[in-house]
């Protein structure tokens, strides 16, 4: 039987509604910022507000950085774990999960604490210090999604047969890792990037409590002051959401593959 | 006398247009062990699912005892199964997997736990009942699988290739004990398998299938020595098939690579410049005895492999080649590769199939 | 440890030493001294005013009610597409689409919430048409319900992808095994299929919990500081002080982390012993 069951259907439908109606809504609600027609305005505004630009582009820039952060830190440590140190796997793994365990709320207050002007690391004591701060916290942020997709592309292609295979080949280390392992995982590193680039492009609570202009702050002022933009500028946010997860899809079609060994 | 229990009649299965199943008619007496054997896709897994009632015929019926139970849902049928996949019950531990299809009949507690300890002593697994499925080896768990389908007293048992997924040693024991308890119980049996040995030395019938045909029901001996057609022939045990050009019908005379012989079997609707393919038993034929009655084709060796009690040669006569089994003889060391032979054999050996060669 | 081992290890140590694991103890111990350094329990026992008190029980009562009905609808949902044999193109869309929804969470999930059911929400409008104005009934967005619903929104999609592999795991020949012992559908689940499910149940819930409880920005954005629940209190208490009591502060992110993480390590636990049975 391939048809699906009728209560299923039910199912289906019911929670499509409860999905897709505050979508619709909030589309519906961005269109109507002139009273009597359906316009476009309510985007136009918020595209051709120069602070929109310059938070957005500022969030573009601190998540390219935090993916090339997160990738620096994740992508050795997975390979070591996998190929030399499998016994670390259950520490390297309890840690992915701080991310997790931890709200983000909890991360910056310590962070705040930890690294403010009296400390030994006085990162809020300047612009640039600040910035690095919030990179690293959404480095944190990301570390959890970013380890299991590298860990994930890493098993799918069986790294420890390559290697052993380029090893008798006569390649050295650095040669593997450069030219045998990473082109081999780069899909796998964009999938945890498009992943790290949802979650920063969104993020309020750190950069608001690190006093950084980002995407996420400039929604919550308009939001505070304005009704219709804040709609539009949510349908933006969920196609940007949306586009992100939608090149994770599509990566995972170009991964490459070979049968790992049991 | 043998007594009908199931019949299948003119069932047709189809998938999204696909036919897996082609018009099927099989009958299965009381407490036959029947085979269902084909390579992969053949519909013999189908067939044994619309028994089970997981699929229903496109079109046909199926008659238990004497009723259609075509519409009647699996778990109304009575009928123990055995999977693949073993599926035992993960939360639950030997004694309650075993126990589950007398719990749901309602049977009392002192009532099931005497008939689980009477299965754990059929199969062999006494006092196992409060071991966990994961701790056991796979042949311990397709035991517990056996006894979970008996336990109720099901009045046929379905299994669906129960020994694919186990080691080849345990393979075997498990066989010869299935057809034990199966004999000793006296239950309708079918089985379905792709492994033609397993086929052979359990069942009391066999059914061959390909692409959703029956090709041919039988006794082992019958389906291995009087193979219908080339394809129950190759798939059956190893075959030899060489191609031949009919030279006298009459006499049965044939032509293989321009040596004559004659074939005593299956030379029928056939005249002379045909050609057609000739099927030989590896154990069939004898190399060097050129003075007997019969047959002698003379060939040169390509290959010998010693496989232990067997020697399988395998020579060749310009065009077509065949294998011969012979055993090993420690005081008799095998042929050379190279070496000329003459290859003997009675015609009665010989079977000509259907087709074109 | 050969040395470049240990390099390719460090960066990843490094960083989990100083970026999550120092900073988040020193935070919490810090609940424990006071401004001049000494031990105290003050700070604990602060956590006991009735501020404080009705905000821990309000996200309680909002993390409970979000992941219990997160867990039961998402469940449904899960159940629908995977054993209700629905098309398998609509389960890669479901899929897709919540791993969307999951992380639409915040600021632009509240303003969608707002446009569909503030007080000039789409469906506000919508029911008020039909002759129900549900803010006289007393609904409000900006409420404990109101926050609530808006949860759910992504509590359900993240119940959908953590338990689908679970259901997934269900595997058709247990009910066909147990169809042929006699057993009924409702039986199956009652006996076989939720047993075994029950560990993941139970740790998503937890799982769940934790996420609601620890979300900050969703709330602010819809109720602003107006609703009292712990996130809030918190937040405001880092940016301004409101409590006057830094060390306060600290005791409420302790709390904070307490319930949080001892809600993940249920999940934790759970996860990993019910791993062990569908081996």
């Amino acid at each position: 039987m391939t048809r699906g069951k009728p209560w299923a259907w039910l199912v289906f439908a019911i929670a499509t509604v409860y999905f897709m109606v505050p979508l619709i809504a909030t589309i519906v609600f961005s269109l109507r910022i002139r009273r009597d027609h359906l316009s476009l305005d309510a985007y136009w505004l918020v595209l051709s507000d120069p602070d929109f630009r310059a938070t957005f582009v500022y969030s573009l820039v601190v998540s390219l950085l935090t993916i090339i952060v997160g990738a620096l830190i994740v992508v050795p440590a997975a390979y070591m774990v996998r190929l030399r140190l499998p016994q670390l796997r259950p520490l390297v793994e309890f840690v992915t999960l701080l991310p997790l365990i931890i709200p983000p709320l909890i991360l910056v207050f310590g962070y705040l604490r930890m690294y403010n002007t009296s400390s030994w690391l006085p990162l809020t004591g300047s612009t640039l210090g600040t910035n690095i701060l919030l990179i690293l916290a959404y480095a944190a942020l990301g570390l959890p999604y970013m380890y299991r997709a590298v860990d994930t592309g890493l098993r799918t292609i069986d790294v420890r047969t390559l290697t052993e295979a380029a090893t008798i080949l006569g390649a050295n280390q650095v040669t593997i890792i450069a030219r045998v392992i990473f082109p081999n995982i780069l899909v796998a590193v964009l999938s945890g990037a498009f992943l790290t680039f949802a979650i920063v492009i969104g993020e309020f609570t750190i950069a608001s409590l690190l006093n950084r202009p980002v995407f996420g702050t400039y929604l919550q002022r308009i939001g505070m002051v304005k009704s219709y933009e804040p709609a539009a500028l949510s349908v933006i946010a969920f196609a940007i959401t949306w586009a992100a997860m939608g090149m994770i899809q599509l990566l995972a079609r170009f991964a490459p593959r070979t049968a790992a060994r049991s | 006398m043998a007594e009908e229990f199931l019949r299948i009649e003119n069932v047709v299965k189809a998938f999204n247009g696909n036919t897996v199943v082609k018009g099927a008619n099989l009958t299965f007496n009381k407490g036959e062990f029947v085979t269902l054997l084909g390579p992969s896709g053949c519909g013999k897994t189908t067939i044994l699912r619309m028994i089970a009632g997981f699929e229903r015929p496109t079109s046909g019926s199926i008659v238990i005892e004497g009723r259609d139970v075509t519409n009647v849902p699996p778990n109304q049928r009575k009928i123990g199964m055995v999977f693949q996949a073993y599926a035992l019950f993960p939360n639950m531990n030997v004694a309650g997997n075993i126990g589950f299809g007398l719990k749901i009949a309602g049977m009392s507690r002192e009532a099931v736990r005497a008939r689980v300890d009477e299965m754990l002593q059929l199969i062999g697994l006494p006092g196992y009942g409060s071991r966990w499925p994961f701790e056991l080896s796979g042949g311990q768990q397709q035991r517990v699988a056996l006894a979970r389908a008996i336990a109720p007293s099901p009045r046929m048992l379905l299994l669906d290739e129960p020994l694919s997924a186990l080691d080849a040693k345990i393979r075997v024991s498990l066989r010869e004990e299935i057809r034990a308890i199966q004999r000793e119980l006296g239950i309708t049996t079918i089985f379905v398998t792709h492994d033609q040995e397993e086929a052979l030395s359990m069942s009391d019938r066999i059914v061959v299938m390909s692409a959703g045909n029956v090709e041919q029901v039988g006794p082992p001996f019958e389906i291995y020595n009087f193979p219908k057609t080339r394809f129950v022939a190759s798939f059956v045990g190893t075959l030899n098939i060489v191609n031949g050009t009919v030279v006298d019908p009459a006499s049965g005379r044939v032509a293989i690579d321009g040596q004559e012989i004659r074939a005593a079997r299956g030379v029928v609707n056939t005249k002379a410049g045909d050609s057609r393919p000739l099927a030989l038993r590896p154990e069939a034929m004898v190399l060097n005895k050129p003075n007997g009655q019969g047959n002698h084709l003379k060939g040169t060796i390509e290959e010998v492999s010693f496989l232990g009690a067997v020697v399988r040669i395998r020579v060749r006569f310009a065009d077509n080649t065949v294998s011969i089994d012979t055993f090993n003889s420690p005081n008799a060391p095998p042929p050379q590769r190279g070496d000329v032979v003459t290859v003997s054999f009675a015609p009665e050996d010989v079977l000509m199939l259907e087709g074109a060669a | 440890m050969s040395f470049g081992q240990f390099l390719g290890i460090a960066p990843f140590v490094i960083f989990a030493v100083l970026f999550l694991i120092v900073p988040t103890i020193n935070l919490v111990a810090s609940a424990f001294f006071d401004e001049s350094g000494h031990l105290t329990f003050q700070n604990i026992l602060d956590l006991g005013q009735p501020l404080i008190v009705r905000a821990y029980w309000v996200s309680i009562k909002v993390s409970a009610i979000s992941a219990a009905l997160g867990a039961a609808i998402g469940l449904v949902v899960t159940l629908a597409v995977i054993r209700g044999r629905l098309p398998e193109w609509l389960r890669s869309s479901i899929m897709t689409f919540s791993g969307v929804a999951s992380n639409f969470a915040g600021i632009p999930l509240a303003f969608a919430f707002v446009a569909t059911l503030g007080r000039l929400g789409m469906i506000t409008l919508l029911f008020k048409f039909l002759g129900v104005d549900i803010y006289r009934s007393g609904f409000n967005l900006l409420s404990f319900w109101g926050l609530s619903v808006t949860y759910l929104y992504f509590q359900i999609p993240l119940m959908i992808l953590i338990i689908a592999p679970a259901v997934d795991g269900l595997r058709r020949e247990w009910s066909e095994a147990a169809s042929t012992l006699g057993a009924t559908s409702f039986q199956f689940w009652r006996y076989v299929g939720l047993p075994v499910l029950w560990p993941n149940l139970l740790g998503t819930l937890s799982l769940l919990f934790a996420n609601a409880f620890g979300a900050v920005a969703t709330a602010y954005a819809l109720t602003g500081s107006s609703l009292n629940i712990v996130p809030i209190l918190l937040y405001a208490q880092i940016s301004g002080d409101v409590l006057h009591s830094p060390g306060l502060g600290a005791a409420l992110a302790l709390g904070m982390v307490v319930i949080t993480g001892f809600a993940n390590v249920i999940y934790l636990i759970v996860r990993t012993r019910a791993e062990r049975w569908l081996k």
